[in-house]
């Protein structure tokens, strides 16, 4: 992230830019997320990986949109999360978790589920909450240079 | 000023909140949820609160509401969230106290930085913490309840501006420099004042300062970038539009604009690497893609020109697979290689020509001047009428036959042609006579028949 302040003029011949440096494919690209989710208690697999989104997080669990019939409350899930970085990073998180609350979404069949994280590897879980972090962190950092407050 | 302090930023926060209308636009009913749940745990009633599963759903609201609070995935189908903004600024033009926010998974430099040449409030990702929602909805609160002191000075200033108090908005802008360590934006409006005034000098001399002080500062680059052109600096100016589209890439205008410049200041091996970006990028748009076909299209010349011929077909072969079958790009390159008696590689391009043009007028017309290179001149002259009797116009044909038609000495043929082409087509008036004296050259031989 370009940091804010800069003592270099714009003209200075070190701050030309080469035309790969100006359009760079990564620019358009988001961090992708991918699931794998089993339900351990139905021995069952989530088959539509693609209807599953991670919306919220909180200190030892998270909130999903899943596929209908996924799970029920009190189910136990084993969740394998594979985040792509734009600059090629992988970061994998591996855990069980307990659903603690469902709630379905009548207009898209889905459900909305809270689930807080049970067996899983704590250096891994708070690497991959630094991903979104580190990200928001600096977009607030890009936000305020970009528009000067 | 509000002091840092959650307790009476939450009470700001409450009286701001109050009495708003909150629409809360995600395709996502996980997202709408969640948002809403921080919401209420921060004091809104669920009444306040609209929520809406698509754009077309949350315009429909947004023009019933009116809210003063909009929160948005950047994300909505196949519409931009962003766009329910420029909505919003056209329904609420005072919008003094209205709040713009994505709530988004799309994580991108390039989502990010429309975001920020938009004016966005606040730009949050998901997965967000209830911790980080919370906190950023509470900043934006604070900003637009109490801002600093720094902006609401140029918020004077520009309110002087727009009353046509220069000297005075001067001032103020001078004054809001004093009241913060980087005061670009402060920069940025005496450099638009001075813009006003047509100081092109001193306004560039602030822009560049804003940018000293932050080398990402949108408005100053634009302004910058804007400052330059109007002075026809076009080196300087590619320099600077090199910069607004490294550090806001999305945007297609500008791409265009960096295309246009990267040829006016001949940079033509740039033309080429943004070639080969752009093929990869997916938001490709009519605009874009006519820029990058004309300039592949203007360095194949250049390289005509410095008679890299091979190079030349190299880069037309890519403004024509760009192309998919434009017509009016597979005729510019014809043209080109003509110009430099290239009618063979000319005719493979005309053979690019999807079936379904070839009873069009740029087909007809390049079959023609292809024609005119390798057939005799009388058949050419036949094709020529034909066409003109079939009422198939175009610049090309009269040229073609207007160079003919004097070769072959038929001079009442050629007026009527040159009557005909100027009525038809006014602004070529050059062409046709550069035409006419392409027949006539100094050391030509008296007229023949045709």
């Amino acid at each position: 992230m370009p940091k804010n302040t800069s003592k270099k003029k714009p003209s200075e011949k070190n701050d030309e830019l080469s035309a790969e440096e100006v359009i760079t494919l990564s620019a358009f690209e988001s961090v992708k997320l991918t699931f794998e989710v089993g339900n351990t208690t139905t021995r069952t697999a989530v088959q539509d990986r693609e209807r599953i989104h991670l919306v919220e997080l909180q200190e030892r669990g998270m909130t999903l949109e899943v596929p209908g019939r996924t799970c029920s409350q009190g189910h136990n899930l084993m969740i394998k999360i594979e985040a792509a970085t734009p600059d090629k990073k992988t970061v994998s998180f591996n855990a069980t978790a307990r659903v603690d609350d469902l709630e379905p979404l009548p207009d898209t069949g889905d459900e909305r589920i809270t689930i807080s994280l049970l067996q899983f590897d704590e250096t891994g879980w708070k690497d991959f909450c630094k991903i979104f972090s580190s990200r928001q962190e600096a977009i607030q950092h890009f936000l305020t240079a970009a528009r000067g407050y | 000023m509000i002091k840092p302090d959650p307790r009476a930023q939450q009470k700001v926060f409450e009286a701001y909140i109050a009495d708003k209308k909150i629409l809360i636009a995600d395709s996502s009913g996980t997202a709408r949820a969640s948002i809403a749940n921080v919401l209420v745990t921060m004091g809104v009633k669920m009444s306040q609160i609209t929520l809406v599963n698509s754009y077309v759903n949350a315009e429909a609201e947004l023009d019933r509401l009116v809210p003063s609070v909009v929160i948005a995935d950047y994300d909505l189908g196949r519409r931009c969230g962003l766009d329910l903004l420029q909505r919003i600024r056209a329904l609420k033009p005072t919008l003094k106290n209205s709040l713009f926010i994505l709530v988004t998974g799309n994580t991108s430099q390039s989502a990010v930085a429309k975001a920020a040449e938009e004016d966005v409030d606040n730009y949050i990702i998901k997965p967000f913490t209830a911790g980080i929602l919370k906190a950023q909805l509470l900043k934006a609160v604070i900003m637009k309840m109490d801002p600093p002191e720094y902006l609401k000075v140029i918020e004077r200033g520009k309110l002087e501006l727009g009353k046509g108090q220069t000297e005075l908005a001067i001032k103020s802008f001078e004054y809001s420099k004093t009241l913060d360590s980087a005061p670009s934006l402060g920069c940025f409006y005496l450099g638009q004042t001075h813009d006003i005034t047509k100081a092109m000098e001193n306004a560039a001399g602030n822009y560049s300062k804003g940018l000293e002080y932050n080398k990402i500062h949108y408005k100053c680059l634009v302004g910058l970038f804007e400052n330059l052109m109007n002075r026809k600096l076009h080196v300087e100016a590619y320099d600077v539009i090199k910069k607004l589209s490294q550090y806001f890439p999305a945007n297609p205008q500008r791409m265009t604009s960096v295309l246009r410049l990267a040829i006016m200041t001949r940079s033509y091996e740039d033309v080429e690497r943004y070639y080969r970006i752009f093929t990869s990028i997916d938001e490709r748009n009519e605009e874009m893609i006519k820029y990058v076909c004309a300039a592949l299209v203007v360095c194949g010349k250049y390289y005509l020109q410095q008679n890299f011929g091979s190079r030349a077909i190299e880069l037309f072969q890519k403004a024509a697979i760009t192309a998919s079958g434009r017509t009016r790009v597979l005729r510019e390159i014809i043209l080109a290689l003509l110009e430099f008696d290239m009618a063979k590689e000319a005719d493979e391009f005309l053979r690019k020509f999807p079936a379904e043009s070839h009873k069009g007028v740029d087909y007809l017309a390049m079959n023609l001047a292809i024609m005119d290179h390798s057939s005799p001149r009388s058949l050419t002259i036949e094709k020529g009428r034909e066409l003109l009797a079939q009422n198939f116009h175009d610049p090309v044909i009269y040229r073609v036959l207007i160079k003919r038609s004097a070769q072959a000495g038929l001079g009442h043929a050629v007026e009527d042609l040159m009557k005909q082409a100027l009525l038809k087509f006014p602004d070529q008036k050059i062409q046709f006579d550069k035409a006419l004296a392409a027949a006539n050259p100094p050391q030509s031989s008296a007229p023949r028949k045709a």
